[in-house]
Order: C-alpha cells, then sequence, then structure tokens
C-alpha cells in the first residue's frame, strides 16, 4: 500500500473566476497533469516506462489510442519539439509548418490505435507521419508554383531551442553531424535535400545533375552509411 | 517481375524511407514492401536512421498549437484498429480495452447520475437493488473488499480547514472508497461531490458525501479504469460537472 504525499498545492477552495461545467473539468485535468509530472520527475520508479523514453513514448502512445486526452499532452510534450522542429525545416513558412504539424498530431491521435510497437518506435512512427505530412505540403505547394526556394536556402540550419533539453540535444545533434560527415559530399547532398527538401530522387537527380536513377542509389548507400556511424543495427 | 526490376525496386528502399518517392513510386514500393519481409526490415531501419537527422532541427512550437492540438483532439475519437491488427491480435487488450472503455464511459455517467440520486435519499427510503439486501448494505461489503483488496492502493490528503480525505482504490475489485476524518460541514446549501477522472481525462461525478464528519463511501463509477479521483464542494443535488476547484485531488498511479 502507498501513501501519496499530501498536496497542500490544492487546499484552496471556491477561488477564482466562475467558470463553466466543462472549462472547470479542464482546469481539474490541467491540474492533474501537473500532479502527474511531478510524481513523474523525483520519483522515476513507478513503471519500466519511467527509464526507457520510447518505452514511455509507446506506452503514452497506448493509452492514447483508448482515448486518454491527458497521456496524449504528455505526449505532444514529449515530442513537440522534434516533430514541429522537422516540419518547420521540411516546410520552412513558420505558420504553415504550425498547420502541417497540427494535422499530423491529429492524425497520430486518430491512428494511435494502429500503431505496432513490434515494428517500430513510437518516435519514428509519429515522425514518419509529420515527415510524411510535411513533404506533401511542400510537394503541393510546388505543383501551385509558390515554391520559390533552392537548395542554397535549404542548407540553413534552424535555430535550437532553449530549453533544457538543449544541452542533451547539441551532444545528440553532435553526433548525428559528425556522422554526416562521414558520407560523401555526393551522398550527404542528396540525401539532404531528399528528407530536408523534400524533393523526389529524380528531382534531386536533376537539381545536382545526376543521370537518373543515380539519386536513389546515393540516398540509400548514404543511409546504409549512416545507419552504421550511428551503430542503429547492421 | 524479373531480376532487373527487382534490383530496380529494392535500390528505392533509401528514397522511400526518406519520402524522396512520388506517388507511383510509393504504390508501387509498398506493394512490393507487403510481400517482402527484407525490404520492411530495411525500411524500418533507414528510417530510424534518417529521422536521426531531425536532432538537428529541433525548435519549440509556440504554446497555441498545444492548445489547438488538444482541442483538435478533444471532438475526434481515435480510428479502431485495422482489420488486420484485430485478427493478428485478436487477445490483445489495446483493441477490446478502447471499445469496452468506450461504453462504460457512457454507462459511467448514467451511473454517477444515479449514485446522485441514491446517496441524495440516504437516510430515508433507498432504493433497493438486491431484494435480499439494501443498497448501502451491498455498499458497504464492496466497501470493505476494496480496503481490504490485496492491491489497494491508498492516497491521503490533509484539507487546510482541518481534517483528512483518504482514498481506497484497487483494481482488482475495479472500485475505490473514500474515507472523511473530521470534514467540517459544507456551507448550508452545499454538499461534497466525488468525482473519478476517467480513462479518457474528464471528472465524471461519483457521487455525493453523505453529511457527517466521518464517512466511508464507495465511489460510483469503474474505478480501474480511472486517473484520479477528487473532490469539490458543489450546490445540494450536486452538479454533472466540477463547477468549483477541488479541495482534494488524487492522481492515481
Amino acid at each position: 500500500m502507498t501513501v501519496a504525499p499530501a498536496a497542500a498545492l490544492f487546499a484552496s477552495s471556491q477561488t477564482g473566476p466562475p467558470a463553466d461545467g466543462v472549462e472547470r473539468n479542464r482546469q481539474w485535468r490541467s491540474r492533474m497533469l501537473v500532479m502527474a509530472e511531478l510524481r513523474a520527475v523525483p520519483s522515476g520508479d513507478e513503471s519500466p516506462a519511467g527509464t526507457d523514453p520510447n518505452a514511455r513514448l509507446a506506452s503514452l502512445l497506448r493509452q492514447s489510442s483508448w482515448g486518454d486526452e491527458g497521456a496524449f499532452a504528455l505526449l505532444y510534450d514529449a515530442v513537440a519539439p522534434r516533430l514541429f522542429g522537422l516540419v518547420l525545416r521540411v516546410v520552412r513558412d513558420p505558420a504553415q509548418s504550425e498547420e502541417v504539424t497540427q494535422e499530423a498530431f491529429l492524425e497520430i491521435w486518430r491512428t494511435s490505435t494502429r500503431f505496432e510497437p513490434d515494428r517500430g518506435s513510437a518516435l519514428g512512427w509519429m515522425m514518419t507521419i509529420a515527415h510524411r505530412k510535411a513533404v506533401d505540403r511542400v510537394r503541393s505547394a510546388a505543383a501551385a508554383g509558390r515554391r520559390d526556394h533552392g537548395y542554397h536556402e535549404a542548407n540553413h540550419d534552424v535555430d535550437y531551442d532553449s530549453t533544457a533539453e538543449a544541452a542533451q540535444a547539441s551532444l545528440e545533434a553532435e553526433r548525428v553531424r559528425k556522422a554526416l560527415q562521414t558520407l560523401t559530399p555526393a551522398q550527404r547532398n542528396a540525401l539532404e535535400l531528399a528528407f530536408f527538401g523534400g524533393y523526389t530522387h529524380t528531382e534531386v537527380a536533376a537539381m545536382l545533375d545526376l543521370p537518373l536513377g543515380t539519386a536513389k542509389t546515393r540516398i540509400r548507400d548514404g543511409l546504409i552509411r549512416l545507419r552504421h556511424t550511428l551503430g542503429l543495427g547492421s | 517481375m524479373n531480376g532487373n526490376d527487382m534490383a530496380e525496386i529494392h535500390a528505392l528502399s533509401g528514397a522511400y524511407a526518406a519520402d524522396a518517392v512520388d506517388d507511383v513510386e510509393r504504390a508501387d514500393f509498398e506493394r512490393h514492401l507487403a510481400k517482402c519481409a527484407d525490404c520492411h526490415a530495411l525500411v524500418e531501419s533507414f528510417r530510424a536512421t534518417a529521422l536521426e537527422l531531425s536532432v538537428l532541427t529541433q525548435a519549440t512550437p509556440p504554446e497555441r498549437l498545444r492548445e489547438q492540438v488538444l482541442r483538435d483532439i478533444s471532438t475526434v475519437r481515435p480510428v479502431p484498429p485495422s482489420a488486420s491488427r484485430q485478427a493478428g491480435h485478436a487477445a490483445e487488450p489495446g483493441s477490446r480495452t478502447s471499445r469496452r472503455s468506450r461504453a462504460r464511459r457512457r454507462r459511467n455517467r448514467w451511473l454517477a447520475a444515479a449514485a446522485a440520486v441514491v446517496v441524495l435519499g440516504a437516510g430515508g427510503a433507498l432504493a433497493v437493488i438486491q431484494p435480499w439486501k439494501s443498497t448501502s448494505q451491498v455498499q458497504t461489503d464492496v466497501a470493505g473488499q476494496v480496503q481490504q483488496a490485496p492491491d489497494a492502493q491508498r492516497y491521503q490528503q490533509a484539507l487546510s480547514g482541518g481534517g483528512t480525505i483518504t482514498v481506497v482504490r484497487s483494481k482488482s475489485v475495479g472500485r475505490a472508497v473514500l474515507v472523511t476524518n473530521n470534514l467540517g460541514a459544507p456551507p448550508s446549501g452545499q454538499t461534497y461531490q466525488m468525482w473519478l477522472q476517467a480513462a479518457g481525462g474528464n471528472f465524471v461525478s461519483a457521487g455525493l458525501v453523505p453529511p457527517g464528519p466521518n464517512q466511508t463511501v464507495l465511489l460510483e463509477g469503474d474505478a480501474a479504469t480511472a486517473q484520479g479521483a477528487g473532490v469539490s464542494v458543489e450546490p445540494s443535488g450536486g452538479s454533472p460537472q466540477p463547477t468549483a476547484t477541488p479541495i482534494a485531488l488524487f492522481a492515481f498511479t
């Protein structure tokens, strides 16, 4: 039997402006979220999911699939910078990037029942949805003739966020940057244009003056080398 | 498909994983992917690799995006699992539970409303559910089961005005009990109301606390899937949703 500590936090009663039931229910829920976060930080021993970030994401995703909006809010907080940053890099326009990220999260919520943990990581599954949507957006913009940026712009890094995770993130980023340097320039260009630029391999071939069919090989070879350097399996 | 075509489609695995294919190629490749386990594993590993690149581009979205996303999801339910998954994992709790818990949540509202009525009448004529036992007797029995269950979890909170509220929850029994100790009387015309936070996050009425400083009362509703419980002071008769700040809030672990 566990005895939870008394929380003086919630001792007040009947304060604040009047609110309707729905709004009040929202407030109660956000208080519960705060409590969940407070609980998650110091102990970290409640479940195995607390120690492995990927298991935690998978478990939050699963709870979301049962309609648990609180779990989804935690999931959002955990992955939003990764998803939004990637979308922003591909889409570039901040307002459109917000729209695309919003659509991606709604899609993640809607199809959370279809995530299969034995077929890949939760983060990977969510990122795939966001990346696909970002690419679709820039391609339909291109089809509508609104895309006017070139390769040089595509090479700018998006600014890093300055949150508490920034230090950890920059360590990881350093590792990935180093791994990218093990690629040949041709492989790196092709991969970056494809992944961050949202171009098809056929477009990449044209942009880099490669024979048709060569770009996809470079993308694949680049991924093989990157995978090896990052130690992500054979 | 001859050997050349096969080599051709395999060469597309990297571009596919990086979303660098057009719609026609994507459709072709996905047809191939469905029958080629090797490609499947390859694509997954390429995808994981490409996604590592996103550590280079992290950016904090504006706060309004969070609000929009959370507003969006409150209006849409997750789709049912795909047919193949249901067939493949028929015994897995995921798909079943989602449906069951939705049904349960619907039922909860009625149970909660019914509980409010029953408890309102406490002391007077109680509705008799089983011919051989009064409702209060049944409640007391279940309350005892909850408190003695091997998996009982106890959460206690001291109130600023004195007294304590304890919630005991047993997942195996599926119910929770609220125990008050030296609880001050509510202002006249008001009552203490109990709430369970359903799996979906919403607080749903779990009945009213009978008058008196030391009470043991069974919360109505499914406590096995509940995420937490709360108590607030509400107008006599209770409210369909909380209308006041909670005097106590318990997060189940």
